[in-house]
């Protein structure tokens, strides 16, 4: 790599995602990535199994090296109740508002608190590629 | 019927200060002794109080509201007169209104202190549209008190109400999804009240004897009464030995405890009072505390 190519590589400014108000996010529906596999256990709970996507720089090391680069890394995540509940109610058809009225409904708790845990919820599962928002 | 009766009221009660707001104004932000309240994720009021030692000067606290929200936060605060609808409604105040105005926004407050019991309190209504939300504003007013004649801490908040009496204070306050956790001391002693939900997730694994002992490292010896349907009651004495009472001195124990848990099936909740003292505690105020502890 040349010099030049180095520094503006360095200095290139990162890309940006558009910052969405609480409110426009509230009105988004959760839509499961089309790539996992779903698996409901005995007692109801639900596994799910998704891939993890190898770092860039990891991939290049490996082809570095002379490994070939594995992209079948999977991760096994099995929900509880509470989580199997909010993900059976992600069918691209409700949003993430209405999805926090129906568990507070179901479990009778408070709006806010049904808002803070379902949230950090679809949080987690975005972070991770389970999920994506439309 | 006007707009105004159509809407619903809920109260609000926090660290001494209570009040009457439309119910679908939820609270956004909640401090030690302040509130932020929110409708549809847009902030309409917040509410910060204090009490003050030796003089008060509106003057003053105005000077320095405006110079560290201009330098924080860019808004600019102006003095203006009381609005006349207001000012039969704070006449037992020492009261300064203001106005301000920030980045597309702007709102009316008020600077109220009680002689009585020595609060201020700054209240900041939000929005461009205060006129039209006026008589909402005048009934928030009219509802608010910062202290009452038994000096007791009402509590109602988040599907929770309480009444902590005369002197326990407020120490420390936690709301999370699924648990609540408010802490009240007084001298030597102190009240914990607890909540947990939902109780229906909670209990599918564990009687709510198993999950009272794990979370509060008790044992069924404790029980100070038979279990009866959903209460739970323990009561803990300490070891009157020397080498146990300097053990909990050194490492500042609380040794006297009395525990109550309970389910409440109504709102799926587990709730539980504890409290703790060096010295011998009083039951009927126990008994008290457990019986104004709901949820709603």
């Amino acid at each position: 790599m040349t010099g030049y190519a180095l520094i503006m590589k360095l200095t290139r400014q990162k890309r940006t995602s558009p910052t969405l108000t609480k409110k426009e996010s509230l009105e988004y529906s959760p839509i499961k990535n089309p790539d996992i596999t779903e698996k409901r256990l005995e007692k109801g709970e639900m596994m799910i199994t998704y891939h993890i996507s190898t770092r860039p720089w990891i991939a290049n090391l490996m082809r570095h090296i002379g490994r070939r680069e594995n992209n079948n890394f999977k991760k096994k995540i099995q929900l509880d109740e509470l989580g199997t509940t909010v993900w059976d109610m992600m069918d691209g058809k409700n949003s993430v508002k209405q999805i926090i009225n129906k568990f507070a409904t179901k479990y009778q708790v408070h709006p806010k608190e049904a808002e803070v845990s379902v949230t950090s919820f679809i949080k987690i599962l975005g972070k991770r590629g389970i999920i994506g928002l439309k | 019927m006007d707009a105004i009766s159509k809407i619903k009221w809920d109260k609000i009660a926090w660290n001494g200060i209570q009040l009457s707001t439309p119910k679908d104004w939820q609270v956004g932000v909640i401090g030690m002794r302040y509130l932020l309240l929110e409708k549809d994720t847009n902030p309409v009021m917040e509410i910060k109080w204090n009490k003050i030692k030796g003089n008060f000067s509106h003057k003053d606290q105005i000077r320095r509201l405006a110079s560290v929200q201009k330098k924080n936060i860019g808004k600019t605060i102006k003095n203006r007169p009381i609005p006349m609808a207001w000012e039969k409604i704070v006449k037992g105040y020492q009261a300064q209104a203001f106005s301000w105005y920030g980045k597309g926004i702007e709102g009316t407050g008020l600077l109220l202190f009680c002689q009585k019991c020595k609060n201020a309190t700054l209240i900041q209504f939000y929005g461009n549209d205060i006129q039209r939300r006026d008589n909402i504003h005048k009934k928030i007013l009219s509802s608010f008190r910062d202290h009452n004649e038994q000096q007791q801490i009402n509590i109602d908040i988040f599907n929770i109400k309480a009444v902590i009496p005369h002197p326990f204070q407020l120490l420390r306050h936690r709301f999370e999804a699924g648990k609540y956790e408010l802490e009240f001391t007084a001298k030597s002693q102190k009240i914990t009240l607890h909540r947990w939900a939902a109780a229906s997730f909670l209990l599918k694994k564990h009687n709510l004897l198993e999950f009272s002992n794990s979370w509060f490292g008790l044992h069924e010896k404790d029980l100070s009464r038979p279990k009866a349907g959903n209460v739970l009651e323990y009561c803990i004495e300490p070891d009157y030995g020397f080498v146990a009472r300097l053990y909990n001195s050194i490492m500042r124990k609380l040794p006297y405890q009395f525990l109550r848990i309970w389910q409440e099936n109504v709102n799926n909740s587990i709730l539980a009072v504890n409290m703790e003292g060096k010295k011998q505690l009083n039951p009927d105020l126990f008994d008290r505390i457990c019986l104004d502890y709901e949820t709603n």
